[in-house]
């Protein structure tokens, strides 16, 4: 059985804006928002990438004229985005890997008050994930801006 | 084609950009810190650098399978958020039509470059 | 001195107008709850106030509401449990409004329906021959049975908030519930409904339905095994012991010294009349 096309009237629907808040919910409902908003943005970073790198084929001086351009400290600033971007999405990327296949979320636990649930039995790897990827940043804003 | 198919795939190939893209941004971005410990390059984005990756076979290799891999983990990606932006059967077919072609002109711009590279 | 607190309702009519806040002073009682403070304004201030409950014990699923930014059970939360002297009740989200604080719920309904939420088998049930489920066959899928259809972790989806027809939390658990009991041999049939576009795929796992189930269901749990069992039927790994039947029960003789009895019959093979309705 199909459902309709427009199961229902979207009136009192959240839309686009329950992506980022739909209450007041936990660490991991905010890293889904912080996965898909990085992965859309490292996305769009590979598509400007693809074109600015593609221009190593017309010879070194319009390489040198792109890394010229490229040089202004907005683009550098965009750069360290990416990077941090790329660190939180490839740690987050991989506990979801796991978890989405129903690793490290342990069994089913017996239905008796007061409830758990296994993202939260194992909110320390979403803690872990958040600590490495602030430290990752913190590496890669030295190495760009300090040392 | 089963939907799980594709969704597992891109699963599958996030786990291999943990290595490639790894390896890629280290290399490239990480230009300061990495040298320090003997490691990376110092000036990866100068031409000369550049032409001497382009003219490793092994290079440029990695950089088609990973182009490959990353287009499609990023396009399957847009395609999940177009389709719960857009929810019906009617827009679905347009939204695949459109990440298909661009995914795949990125694709073969990026390994014409990428080979093209390496022959001139 | 008494307590006072005082209660902000969203109201809205259905009849063009935009919703609207109107605000209630309610006595609060120890072990009041928002069900209870609902009521005494219904009851005391205003009769034309619309909310939805029945058995004010957590069982029927008639009362979720978007309480100081996060749904709740009405009848099953205290007012101290929010921890505020000023409550502001708003209809549960992702649903669309009736009246005041009534949802139409119609869509989680078919939804629940297009995922075959019963044990299919393949064979007529034999009366006589029990089946048999160990303990740790039954908990695979009890929790997730515990569901009440209320609608919370459907408001909390973020997948649900934009795309009306991906299946939801509530649907695709269920979808889990039976899939993974051991009696159940419905999994393929159920695959159509669950492998498709805005079928599990849709699902990020974001949480927030197994953080607000007022039940313990853990829909999110469910969800993933539910995409680990469909991966891997793909590669015919999809596996789960089947049930087996116990010896056969006797309704007639007396068991054994210490052996506890059947159950009692209720419908003899002459009612079977009485099976279809
Ligand atoms: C932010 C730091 C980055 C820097 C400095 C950088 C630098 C470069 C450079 C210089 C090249 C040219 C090939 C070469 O010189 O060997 C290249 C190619 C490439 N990069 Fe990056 N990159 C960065 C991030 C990324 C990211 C985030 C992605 C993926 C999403 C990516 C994907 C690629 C791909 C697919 C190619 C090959 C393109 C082709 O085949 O033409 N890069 N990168
Ligand atoms: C570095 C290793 C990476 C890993 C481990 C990884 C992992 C993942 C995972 C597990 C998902 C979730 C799929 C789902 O929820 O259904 C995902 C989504 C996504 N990824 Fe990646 N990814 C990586 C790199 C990238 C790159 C390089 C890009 C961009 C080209 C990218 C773009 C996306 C997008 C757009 C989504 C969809 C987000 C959403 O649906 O909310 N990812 N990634
Ligand atoms: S899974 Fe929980 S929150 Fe969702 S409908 Fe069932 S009881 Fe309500
Ligand atoms: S009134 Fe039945 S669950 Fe609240």
């Amino acid at each position: 059985m199909a459902i309709p096309l427009k199961a229902r009237p979207v009136q009192n629907d959240l839309g686009i804006v329950g992506w980022g808040w739909a209450g007041r919910y936990g660490l991991e409902r905010y890293l889904y928002t912080l996965h898909r908003l990085t992965g859309l943005g490292v996305l769009f970073y590979l598509v400007l990438h693809i074109f600015a790198t593609s221009t190593r084929i017309f010879g070194e001086p319009a390489w040198k004229a792109t890394m010229g351009f490229l040089h202004h400290p907005a683009f550098r600033f965009g750069e360290y985005l990416v990077f941090a971007g790329f660190v939180f999405h490839a740690l987050n990327g991989v506990r979801l890997i796991f978890q989405e296949l129903g690793y490290l979320l342990g069994k089913p636990t017996p239905p008796v008050f007061p409830y758990s649930y296994g993202l939260r039995d194992f909110r320390p790897v979403a803690f872990l994930v958040v600590v490495l990827a602030v430290v990752g940043a913190f590496v890669a804003f030295c190495d760009m801006f300090l040392v | 084609m089963k939907e799980g198919l594709g969704w597992f795939f891109q699963l599958f190939t996030g786990l291999f950009l943990v290595a490639l893209l790894g390896v890629h941004m280290l290399g490239m971005h990480m230009d300061t810190l990495l040298p320090r410990f003997g490691m990376g390059y110092k000036d990866p984005l100068v031409f000369q650098e550049v032409l001497k990756r382009g003219h490793a076979p092994l290079f440029v290799a990695f950089y088609v399978v990973f182009l490959g891999l990353a287009l499609y983990h990023g396009f399957y990606g847009l395609r999940a958020v177009l389709m719960e932006v857009w929810a019906s059967s009617r827009t679905l077919s347009s939204i695949n039509m459109l990440v298909w072609s661009l995914g795949l002109f990125l694709f073969f711009l990026g390994t014409a470059v990428s080979v093209g590279f390496f022959l001139v | 001195m008494e307590r006072r607190v005082s209660v902000k309702v969203q109201r809205y009519a259905s009849n063009g107008l935009p919703p609207r806040i109107e605000q209630y002073e309610v006595p609060q009682k120890e072990g009041m709850t928002i069900l209870d403070a609902l009521m005494f304004i219904k009851e005391n201030l205003d009769g034309s106030l619309a909310f939805r409950a029945s058995c004010r014990m957590g069982i029927c699923g008639s009362c979720a509401m978007f309480v100081n930014g996060y749904p709740y059970l009405a009848c099953h939360t205290q007012i101290h449990e929010i921890g505020k002297q000023e409550l502001i009740i708003k209809p549960l989200p992702n649903f669309p409004v009736v009246k005041d604080l009534v949802v139409d719920l119609s869509s989680l309904f078919d939804r629940h329906r297009t995922v075959l939420p019963y044990l299919i088998r393949s064979e007529e049930p034999d009366d006589t021959r029990p089946i048999v489920q160990r303990p740790d066959e039954l908990e695979a899928f009890l929790k997730f049975s515990y569901c009440i259809k209320c609608g919370i972790c459907v408001s909390g989806c973020p997948t649900c908030a934009s795309d009306p027809t991906f299946l939801g939390p509530q649907a695709l658990a269920q979808a889990w519930r039976y899939s993974a009991d051991n009696r159940d041999e419905g999994f393929a049939k159920r695959k159509e409904s669950l492998d498709r576009p805005h079928g599990v795929w849709n699902c990020h796992l974001a949480g927030a339905c197994s953080e607000a189930c007022p039940k313990g269901v853990d829909p999110a749990l469910g969800i993933q095994r539910l995409k680990r069992a469909l991966i891997a039927s793909y590669f015919g790994l999809f596996r789960k012991r089947k049930a087996t039947l116990g010896p056969p029960v006797s309704w007639e003789a007396a068991p054994p010294e210490g052996a506890p009895r059947p159950p009692e019959r209720t419908v003899t093979p002459e009612d079977t009349s009485l099976s279809g309705d």
